[in-house]
């Protein structure tokens, strides 16, 4: 599937319903259209930084030769060139902004490629530039003028079968909690705080796996997460089993997942034998 | 070479093993072709988990376990009067009621 260049620079999400290899294929592309927007906006911002450089070259000629006329029309020269770079540096900078994100989708889907179909599609959402939606909006009593603003971005949505009738839903988000008051000098000042969470679900077949609540149990919830990760918290029902993590540094988001998911079907897999062996005991 | 129809016996896979759909052992990055016995066991990039398809004995015990806890103990009407159906049913077919049955030596 082709991927709209102009469509994925304006809005800054992909969205899809095709095989893991297409969304692949097409996310490679994306990368590939980042790299040409980031070189083509490096380009323009040199051009306008030649046209600073000759702005003032004028300038300097015109008032070493009394040239009133050059001086003026160089320094509008100038101001020209000057905004031409500001707009430059911040056309595409949304785009751009999230190249992380691009990678973690990409590796993820990778991750997930060896254990689904060629054929089976898989439903996914990723958001490149950041569209953070406000979840709370209060005063914060702590400070003088405090207040506290909550706010969600969720980036990357993935779902789609496994081989072997497991429905994975990956979910990752950005949480980031802003704290704006003022000090002692009446001076503002703004505290940032993100923090990514990952969510990692598997509807299981019961046909396959029996119920894998026992099994969890046996495990005691034997679930590990990368370094600046915690495990917030695994839940087993008969059908599904949900694993959410929160992490620190975007380096440890794709780890972070991987291991909710090995995880995740280490509890499975010994639901499984369990399931197998009593189906062996009855027949 | 690989004989037409050939399918591979090795099993795959990251999070839980299945059957390898290739038509050959070579060139196989799983199977390095055909070197490795089972290279869903021989996977050493799992993250923390150095031996993640061997269960303990133990684990699988205490898990039927807790199966058989969840289960209701207490017989009702129902369950009596199946009991003794079975029963009636396997003394008089295949001899199943020997124990119960006195006068047998």
């Amino acid at each position: 599937m082709a991927v709209n260049q102009q469509e994925i620079e304006k809005a800054g999400i992909y969205e899809a319903k095709t095989p893991l290899s297409s969304l692949l294929a097409d996310l490679e592309q994306i990368a590939a259209i980042s790299a040409t927007v980031a070189a083509r906006g490096k380009k323009k911002r040199k051009l306008g930084g030649w046209i600073i450089l000759a702005g003032v070259i004028g300038c300097v000629i015109g008032a070493a030769t009394g040239l009133s006329a050059l001086v003026g029309l160089c320094f509008l020269l100038m101001i020209a060139g000057f905004i031409w770079w500001i707009v430059n540096l911040l056309s595409g900078r949304a785009f751009l902004a999230h190249a992380g994100r691009l990678e973690i989708a990409k590796q993820r889907i990778a991750m997930l490629q060896q254990d689904a179909s060629d054929k089976a599609p898989f439903t996914c959402r990723l958001v490149l530039s950041a569209k953070p939606t406000t979840l709370s909006d209060e005063k914060w009593p702590g400070r003088k003028n405090g207040k506290q603003q909550l706010l969600e971005d969720r980036w990357l949505s993935l779902e789609g079968p496994l081989l072997d009738g497991t429905v994975v839903t990956d979910e990752i988000k950005d949480l980031t909690r802003k704290r704006t008051f003022s000090t002692p000098r009446g001076k503002t000042k703004t505290k940032v705080r993100l923090t990514h969470l990952v969510n990692v679900r598997f509807d299981y077949p019961p046909k396959v796996y029996g119920n894998a609540r026992p099994a969890e149990k046996a495990l005691h919830g034997e679930v590990q997460v990368a370094l600046s990760a915690t495990l917030r918290g695994v839940k087993v029902t008969e059908k599904a089993i949900a694993l959410k993590a929160t992490v620190l540094e975007e380096k440890h988001i794709l780890p972070t997942a991987g291991m909710l998911s090995v995880g995740g079907y280490r509890i499975l897999n010994l639901a499984r034998k369990m399931s197998d062996g009593q189906q062996g005991k009855t027949k | 070479m690989t004989p037409p129809g050939w399918k591979c016996p090795r099993r795959i896979g990251f999070l839980f093993p299945h059957a390898c759909p290739r038509l050959t052992p070579e060139g196989c990055p799983d199977c390095q072709g055909g070197e490795v016995a089972d290279p869903y066991v021989r996977r050493t990039d799992r993250y923390f988990y150095r031996s993640y398809d061997y269960y303990d004995d133990s684990l699988t015990g205490y898990a039927l376990a807790e199966v058989a806890d969840t289960l209701d103990p207490r017989f009702t009407e129902a369950d009596g009067e199946s009991l003794v159906t079975q029963q009636e049913d396997a003394g008089g077919g295949d001899g199943g009621g020997y124990e119960d049955d006195t006068s047998a030596s």
